[in-house]
């Protein structure tokens, strides 16, 4: 009630669901793993990304409705897709809540795909190459 | 108690026709979509095809509603600390 008197707005709080949760582990695992990408750096864009979705929840397309939800998907540097719902609220005290279900990899379906980030290792950190054992090679 | 009723009455979105439309889409190619019409099976991004999972996406309907923002952050910093260690010592 104050808020809505003093004309602030409030913002939408943000959770994440189990899904979601499990989803940007496994692609923060997956670019560790690899060294395709710098996990650090993608973790913190995901975060920047997540949280500016509170200023301006309904600014994305919507990907489609079920269930009676209203999915919305946020491209975050050409490379990750985060679905979310937002679910306005019915009271004034309070901005809603923006339900974060997945972080996908925009190339998940081909994982190996040009993954690789600018920047990255020229192959994944445990998988030998020819050059590991050029000894073996030039004798 | 009129406007009482108006303001409790749920929002009944599924009831509001919706469709999916490509145009609003322009990053994305091919877009496949549901029968109904009401959302995206499936597209083409930067060369890549991407079949949306929608159950993954709708979750468990016995999952408590999530774990909030800070919290989880604070655990995902705790993986990466632990991959960034694994990492390091070559496991």
């Amino acid at each position: 009630m104050i808020a809505s008197r003093s004309g602030i707005a409030r913002l939408p709080r943000v959770i994440w669901r189990r899904t979601a949760r499990r989803s940007v582990k496994a692609l923060t695992s997956f670019l560790a793993a690899s060294g395709y990408g710098d996990p650090v750096a993608r973790r913190k864009q995901i975060e920047e990304a997540v949280e500016s979705l509170r200023y301006s929840p309904l600014r994305c397309t919507v990907a489609g409705i079920k269930d009676g939800l209203t999915f919305r998907r946020l491209t975050v540097d050409d490379r990750f897709y985060v679905y979310y719902v937002f679910i306005p609220s019915r009271r004034t005290s309070s901005g809603g809540t923006l339900s974060i279900r997945a972080v996908k990899h925009a190339a998940s379906q081909n994982p190996f795909l040009e993954v690789r980030e600018p920047g990255a290792h020229e192959r994944p950190l445990d998988v030998p190459s020819t050059h590991d054992r050029r000894d073996l090679f030039i004798a | 108690m009129q406007s009482s009723h108006a303001v409790t009455a749920p929002i009944e979105e599924s009831a509001v026709p919706f469709r999916v439309n490509p145009a609003d889409h322009p990053d994305l190619d091919n877009i496949e979509i549901s029968p109904c019409g009401s959302y995206i099976v499936s597209f083409d991004y930067q060369g890549h095809h991407h079949v949306i999972d929608w159950d993954e996406l709708i979750g468990d309907e016995d999952e408590d509603e999530g774990m909030p923002h800070e919290e989880f952050m604070a655990e995902l910093d705790r993986h990466m600390e632990e991959l960034l260690a694994r990492r390091g010592t070559g496991r």
